[in-house]
């Protein structure tokens, strides 16, 4: 392995020389005895001793330093192993480097600078000029451009400039351009940093006939899409297919950062495309600005949502709902069927409508409403309601003074195709490119037997939004002060017409759906101004005022470029997203390498420098001799002393611990963030536990249930988290019989700021866990459980949120005393009960703050008086009544 | 601030000391618990013992109630049972006690010991009616428990091997307890002098178990306590019978020299419990006093 080996500074090995007489040196100087004040010395003074020679140092810690001295004698004499062969030595000319960096460059993007510097610095060396050629479109003209010839130094500064661009490289375009170069003055040598993958097999030839060498890797080159697909379908795209299966996390963020779901995927070995569904819980949905894949820094990996990807909830007014959502005939089943794969649907009565807080309101014409209802309503569009209203036989006999209509009607009905009429029924016209739903598919078997018909006064036209053939209008909407109104001049149902039918129906009832929120004007936008831009690592920025960026038509092709990068375009109330994953076609990895070209990879060239690895040796050996001197001269004692001042917590403690004092204990799920959390909070708690109660904690542990015995503690955190894995047989069995023992855990979902919800991340966690863990009935704690005053008078229980439900074992075991085992609930209470080191608080809670904080620590002292002493406060309940009976 | 931290370092010093004081009153009292007064006859105030009549025997000591109890005139006893009460002998002594200060005391807790040493000593004889002082501090001997804490609060100032400002009065006992590493004479000529005016004495050693026994390794530089002289040790192990000798020798003639002024000599290891020391002293003082 040494025939490689070179020395930057050969000379310095002399010194070698010089160890034999550093040998003799130490030998002469034996190492320092060990001291010893004496009182009694007078008595020793005269002893006499046979070995008066003063000792040796030992030949092993001669060696030792000798060996030490060599090793930093070699160090600083700098041995590269395998030094780079060198190839800007040999030829002559200028070196030409294409460099990739399109939007699959920003896969491990700093391998890439990392070689090129690399390359650069081996350049500088042989003190040749370099000409750069980036790839993909500038950001500033759009062309691709060649910088040089420079100075390999100057070409290093310029290089840190360098960034992935979160568009396509453009091969053909820099193929010319090397081309040109070519003719000019034939550089020496090219070289080409490859993204891994060809747009077009055609054009990338061109690039690559010309290179002296292809720098590709399938380690950096490692490009991650993120596509999404229909409604909860994504697809994860890679350039190679995994040898062995990968679980990838994709992770949801609200626009400050904040993880709000994620989701893991196992990516398949063998395979380059994954796809997946994802439900997220639509409150959480409403929140989310952003899609990435955890761990990949890359444009094609994250999917940003826009305005409408927002959900609304949807309520339909229904008198009768049961009855209603069932049945073929009436229009609220199909209103429900177009939207209820997106949206959150509720049918029910208008008063229990309005208390749902629905975004959209949609009324069919079966649902009769009173006149003071229809003024409520009316009222609640006014606010900013948006309000779909279906006609039908009521809407017709009743026109006249209703209130609620975008355009005046004419009474009754026009029917074709009746028996006394020979019209035919009605086809749908285009869409006019005025209306709100203009891009929505043309529906052509669609044909319309019955509607109300519109009064053709003059505002008739600006506010029709879909017509028939003979332009009467079959969707009308206007504006009713800060909210819309929108009215179908046909049934919901297929009593008037086969529209119902069509997934024309489907699409406007979405498109309506998505208006709901925030536009001010029907008219389509014709173009969007740029909102935030992507960059090659996916974050978002605002866009410069002198970049070329485009304003760009919404409901069209997106392409991404120099002139329209991905990212939002739009107002900041109403902006749509433009992403490069949905915009990109399936990668394919660089092919055809010319056999000219040498490949090579992104690691490293320039030899493999062996000082750090030397140096590093050589202080180690120091630290040997330091410590065999310490022993020596019986210094040890200190070592000892300055190794038990070390924090003592490092250990685990031990069983005999355990059963020594309380400790508190949480379940390791696996996740770091969590764990720490968990660990501080009950640190925090038994902190206040100690300080308050006449209980002492003495540690907090993380424990394992596959492992560790859990009968020590009286009670177990145990904070649900998506990362925890799957508890396997003995995991659940061990825990179950902890429930069975009596043991009390609480289990914290962590979703207080859902408040309610039914599906969030914790509860499907909390799912998943305890499949196999038989949970008793649950009750939510009572006005009179012992947990509101074990310790302390409590009302509710609060932790960093206070979602004010804690559920608790509806009939607890008389085996156990009628305590319960389990409680269940979401307020994070760790988080509330961690503090710093300054003893204070380190999460905020929410909604009340301090003195929020403070019940959340009676909580914890309630939850753990309760595992401590069970019922034994619920009798002490009676002691007036027993003192009572005692006294007569 | 420097003021707070000064007199936290003060208040730690004062509960360091006091831990001292505690440990003695801990001692001592183990102690007592086994020491029954004088076992003696005496004019004393406490009761010791009934015993019959018998010729020469005052009037005023008969115990009437006793006589009327266990004796009586009709009874074949000899002297018709009557029954003298008898009082414990009670006569205060002086007990001067003396602590080493130096430095070579200054080992192990050899210092703490011999102050613990003194401190129990001083309960038990206060606590025994003795009058006891503490030897070349200023104070004069004191009476009643309670002085202890003065000894206590003395301890500081007493340094030196004299007599200082309150001499010894004849035919009190003097207490010396340290090392006595210092030379032979030093020690010889205070006990001579004092054993001249019928002061008896006892001097109780304290030492550690290390320099005893020399429990050292290899090569060890010993060095004096001033850090004045020094000698090199290339072989521990080789020298620690010599070195044993030696102390015994020591010792022997330590004994030898108190014999000679009538005084007693103790030598305590700091293994040893200071229980332990304490009764074994007691033991000594009884029989002396």
């Amino acid at each position: 392995m040494l025939e490689g080996m070179t020395f930057l500074f050969p000379w310095l090995l002399g010194a070698v020389a010089v160890l034999p007489v550093l040998w003799w040196l130490l030998r002469a100087m034996p190492p320092r005895p060990k001291t010893v004040k004496f009182p009694a010395f007078f008595l020793l003074k005269d002893i006499e001793t046979k070995r008066k020679t003063a000792a040796r140092a030992p030949w092993w810690l001669l060696l030792l330093r000798v060996l030490a001295a060599l090793l930093f004698i070699l160090a600083f004499a700098e041995p590269v192993l395998h030094p780079a062969p060198p190839v800007f030595s040999s030829t002559e000319g200028d070196v030409l480097i294409a460099f990739d960096n399109g939007w699959a460059s920003a896969s491990h993007w700093q391998a890439r600078i990392a070689k090129l510097d690399d390359m650069l610095e081996q350049i500088r060396r042989s003190g040749r000029p370099v000409i750069v050629i980036p790839t993909a479109p500038s950001a500033q003209d759009g062309h691709v451009r060649m910088y040089g010839p420079m100075e390999a130094a100057q070409a290093m500064k310029w290089a840190e400039r360098l960034a992935p661009q979160p568009w396509p490289t453009d091969p053909a375009k820099a193929a010319a351009l090397v081309g040109k170069i070519e003719k000019k003055k034939r550089p020496g040598y090219a070289v080409l940093f490859s993204d891994g993958i060809t747009p077009d097999a055609l054009d990338s030839r061109d690039l690559l006939k010309n290179m002296n060498a292809v720098v590709t890797d399938s380690r950096v080159n490692d490009p991650v899409i993120l596509r999404h697909g229909e409604d909860a379908r994504y697809c994860i795209e890679r350039l190679h297919a995994m040898k062995h299966p990968e679980t990838v996390t994709v992770a949801a963020y609200t626009a400050g950062g904040d993880i709000v779901d994620e989701t893991r995927v196992v990516f398949p070995a063998g395979d380059k495309n994954k796809c997946f569904t994802w439900n997220i819980l639509p409150e959480v949905r409403n929140k989310i600005a952003r899609l990435s894949v955890s761990g990949v820094n890359m444009a094609s990996a994250v999917f940003l949502t826009n305005t409408q990807w927002k959900k609304r909830p949807v309520g339909i007014i229904s008198a009768t709902a049961a009855r209603e959502t069932r049945d073929f005939l009436s229009g609220a089943y199909y209103i429900r069927r177009a939207l209820e794969p997106e949206d959150q649907i509720a049918v029910g009565s208008l008063a229990d409508l309005f208390k749902k807080r629905e975004a959209v309101l949609v009324w069919p014409d079966s649902a009769a409403l009173t006149m003071p209802e229809k003024e409520e309503l009316r009222h609640w569009v006014d606010q900013g309601g948006f309000l779909i209203r279906f006609s039908g036989p009521n809407l017709a006999a009743h026109s006249d003074d209703d209130p609620l209509l975008p355009v005046p009607l004419r009474s009754g009905a026009r029917a074709m195709q009746g028996a006394m009429t020979w019209e035919k029924p009605l086809h749908l016209a285009p869409i006019l490119a005025q209306s709100p739903l203009y891009g929505l598919p043309a529906s052509p078997d669609t044909t319309v037997t019955r509607q109300v018909l519109a009064d053709p006064t003059p505002g008739l036209f600006a506010k029709t939004w879909l017509q028939l053939a003979d332009g009467t209008p079959l969707i009308t909407g206007s504006r009713m002060d800060k909210g819309t109104l929108v009215l179908v001049h046909t049934t919901a149902g297929p009593s008037w017409s086969n529209f119902c039918y069509s997934g024309l129906y489907v699409a406007a009832l979405r498109r309506m759906v998505d208006l709901s929120n925030g536009i001010t004007d029907y008219r389509a936008q014709t173009t969007l101004p740029p909102l935030a831009l992507m960059d090659g690592f996916g974050h978002l920025a605002p866009p410069d005022d002198n970049a070329i960026v485009r304003h760009i038509a919404p409901h069209g092709n997106f392409f991404p470029s120099p002139q329209t990068p991905p990212g939002l375009y739009g107002s900041a109330l109403d902006f749509s997203a433009f992403n490069l994953g949905d915009a990109l076609l399936p990668v394919q990895p660089l092919g055809n390498i010319p056999a000219s070209a040498t490949v090579e990879t992104y690691g490293k060239t320039g030899g493999h420098d062996l000082k750090t690895v030397l140096l590093k040796w050589a202080v180690l050996l120091l630290l040997a001799d330091t410590l065999a001197t310490f022993r020596l001269r019986g210094l040890m004692a200190l070592m000892a002393l300055f190794l038990a001042v070390t924090p003592a917590y490092a250990a685990a403690p031990t069983p005999a611990d355990l059963v020594s004092g309380l400790f508190l204990a949480y379940i390791k799920t696996g996740d770091a963030a969590v764990d720490h959390l968990s660990r501080d909070g009950l640190e925090g708690l038994g902190e206040e536990i100690t300080l308050r109660t006449a209980a002492q904690v003495k540690g907090v542990v993380g424990v394992d249930p596959d492992k560790d015995n859990l009968a020590y503690y009286p009670m177990i955190y145990w904070p649900m988290t998506s990362a925890e894995p799957d508890l396997d047989r003995r995991a659940a069995a061990n825990i179950q019989n902890y429930i069975n023992q009596g043991g009390l855990i609480l289990f914290d979902t962590r979703d207080g700021q859902f408040n309610g919800a039914t599906s969030t991340p914790g509860l499907r966690a909390l799912r998943r866990l305890t499949r196999d863990i038989d949970i008793p009935a649950l009750a939510p704690v009572g006005k009179n459980d012992i947990l509101t005053k074990s310790f302390y008078l409590l009302h509710d229980f609060p932790g960093q949120y206070d979602s004010g439900t804690l559920w608790t074992e509806k009939d607890p075991s008389p085996l156990h005393d009628g305590v319960t085992s389990v409680l269940i609930g979401g307020d994070d209470w760790a988080a509330a009960w961690t503090e710093d080191n300054g003893d204070r608080a380190r999460y905020p809670v929410q909604p009340g703050g301090e003195a929020q904080r403070e019940m959340a620590y009676r909580f914890g002292i309630n939850l753990l008086m309760v595992a401590l002493t069970g019922n034994y406060k619920a009798d002490q309940i009676h002691t007036p009544y027993i003192l009572k009976r005692l006294g007569q | 601030m420097s003021k707070d931290t000064d007199r936290l370092a003060r208040a730690g010093k004062i509960a360091g000391n006091l831990d001292l004081l505690l440990r003695a009153e801990r001692v001592a009292h183990a102690v007592m618990k086994g020491v029954h007064g004088r076992r003696r006859t005496g004019t004393g105030e406490t009761f010791w013992q009934f015993r019959p009549w018998a010729p020469g025997d005052a009037r005023r000591d008969i115990d009437w109630r006793q006589t009327a109890k266990r004796g009586g005139f009709d009874s074949a006893v000899e002297h018709g049972g009557v029954f003298i009460r008898e009082m414990e002998w009670e006569a205060a002594q002086t007990a001067w006690l003396w602590r080493d200060a130096s430095a070579s005391m200054d080992f192990g807790i050899k210092k703490e010991y011999a102050e613990t040493l003194l401190l129990a000593l001083g309960i038990v004889l206060l606590n025994g009616g003795e009058q006891t002082g503490l030897l070349g501090s200023g104070l004069a001997p004191q009476t009643g428990v309670a002085a202890v804490e003065r000894i206590f609060a003395a301890l500081p100032a007493q340094k030196e091997m004299t007599e200082g400002a309150r001499p010894v009065a004849a035919f009190s006992h003097v207490i010396l307890i340290g090392d006595f590493y210092a030379p032979l004479e030093d020690v010889r000529d205070f006990c001579a002098r004092l054993a001249a005016r019928h002061v008896t004495g006892t001097l109780v050693q304290v030492f550690d178990p290390a320099e005893k026994d020399l429990p050292y390794k290899g090569r060890v530089r010993f060095e004096d306590i001033e850090g004045i002289d020094a000698a090199d040790i290339a072989q521990v192990e080789a020298i620690r019978d010599v070195y044993a000798r030696k102390f015994a020798a020591h010792q022997a003639a330590l004994d030898e020299m108190a014999r000679r002024s009538g005084w007693r000599f103790e030598s305590f290891s700091t293994a040893v419990k200071p229980e332990t020391a304490l009764a074994q002293l007691c033991g000594v003082l009884g029989t002396h006093a």
